[in-house]
């Protein structure tokens, strides 16, 4: 992954990185048993899988979660394979993300859109306030990170609840599709 | 000649005061009548100055234009109605009383204040339990049938995103 520039001293993210890395460990046992697993955290990047237990359970994807910068920025989300770690592309990610559009008729008329984007470059992102690549994405200047920072929102706790919630909860099965075509032999 | 009273009343979650009033010849049960009709019994009046509170049939006459304060019950000792439970909130877990008729409006607040979270204010708060189930917290907490090792959590509400389906 592409190094990021540092606009904040490192010392100053670095007490921030430990200090919510602390506050997870605290209730790690409660994140564990809803599939949110940290795998990972030497700063300034945690990386955290998500699971769903469902029959037999499976593990979606994981997240790189970079704290360079934090919170002069937002934290970074980068979605990564959970075994190889390798950056997924958009096409790889098994879920887009999807949240119900508040207001929206219940039921089969729902109506809902994807948190998961991505441009030509098929590397996707996660379009959500509180996450670095909506605050610094050309669309959102409007919608300047300093006016979210400190709220409580693109806390790590507020970006795995979030990735967890929109990536994982959504997940109730697996679809399985057979392709039934005809087998012929060659005839003489 | 003005046949009523007004107080002042300062609730445990709310900053600013609200008025009440109460008949000149009305008593402090009278206005907890007025405060909470259906739960007037799970609070106590005082009236600033006082340390004690005001025994509930003495009358609030001479008390008009005063500052007074709404205690639940339960801060003044144990009550026999009062329960705990754990609510992460954030990602901090505290540990939150509750009282099993009160709304869950209630309940946000005070674990809000428990966790010194004031930055949101409590409708951009989520509130779940283990499962991830959305909690209406307009229902009064009996309803989410806790249990005593019960945890719930407490999330900000994401904001706008996403792209169109």
């Amino acid at each position: 992954m592409e190094a990021l520039p540092n606009y904040l001293d490192p010392s100053v993210s670095r007490v921030k990185f430990e200090k919510e890395i602390a506050q997870f460990k605290a209730i790690q046992d409660e994140y564990i048993k809803r599939g949110i697993w940290l795998l990972k955290d030497n700063y300034p990047t945690a990386v955290v899988a998500f699971a769903k237990a469902i029959a037999p359970p499976c593990v979606p994807f994981a997240a790189s979660i970079d704290f360079t910068d934090y919170d002069l920025r937002p934290l970074s989300v980068t979605l990564i394979n959970p075994f190889t770690q390798v950056p997924l592309n958009f096409n790889e990610v098994p879920t887009h993300f999807h949240r119900i559009i508040p207001g929206t008729a219940v039921g089969p008329f729902q109506q809902s859109q994807p948190l998961l984007m991505s441009h030509t470059d098929n590397k996707p992102f996660i379009c959500l306030p509180g996450i670095r690549e909506y605050h610094e994405h050309p669309a959102h200047t409007g919608d300047s990170w300093l006016l979210h920072r400190g709220s409580g929102e693109g806390s790590f706790h507020f970006v795995v609840e979030n990735l967890h919630r929109y990536g994982v909860e959504g997940i109730i099965g697996y679809h399985v599709a057979f392709n039934v075509n005809l087998q012929a032999k060659p005839v003489e | 000649m003005n046949e009523e009273v007004e107080l002042l009343v300062f609730f445990e979650d709310e900053s600013e005061p609200r008025p009440f009033k109460v008949h000149k010849n009305g008593t402090f049960t009278d206005l907890l009548m007025i405060i909470s009709p259906d739960r007037h019994e799970e609070f106590l009046i005082t009236v600033s100055g006082d340390k004690v509170p005001k025994e509930r049939h003495e009358h609030v006459n001479g008390h008009h234009g005063q500052y007074a304060h709404c205690h639940h019950r339960s801060k003044h000792g144990p009550h026999r109605h009062e329960h705990r439970v754990e609510v992460i909130v954030n990602g901090t877990p505290v540990e939150v009383r509750y009282v099993p008729q009160e709304h869950g409006t209630v309940l946000v607040r005070r674990a809000l204040e428990e966790s010194h979270n004031s930055g949101q204010q409590p409708e951009k708060w989520q509130l779940r339990d283990e499962h991830g189930t959305l909690l209406d917290q307009n229902k009064r907490v009996s309803e989410y049938k806790l249990k005593p090792d019960s945890k719930l959590f407490l999330n900000l509400k994401a904001g706008g995103g996403g792209g169109i389906a």
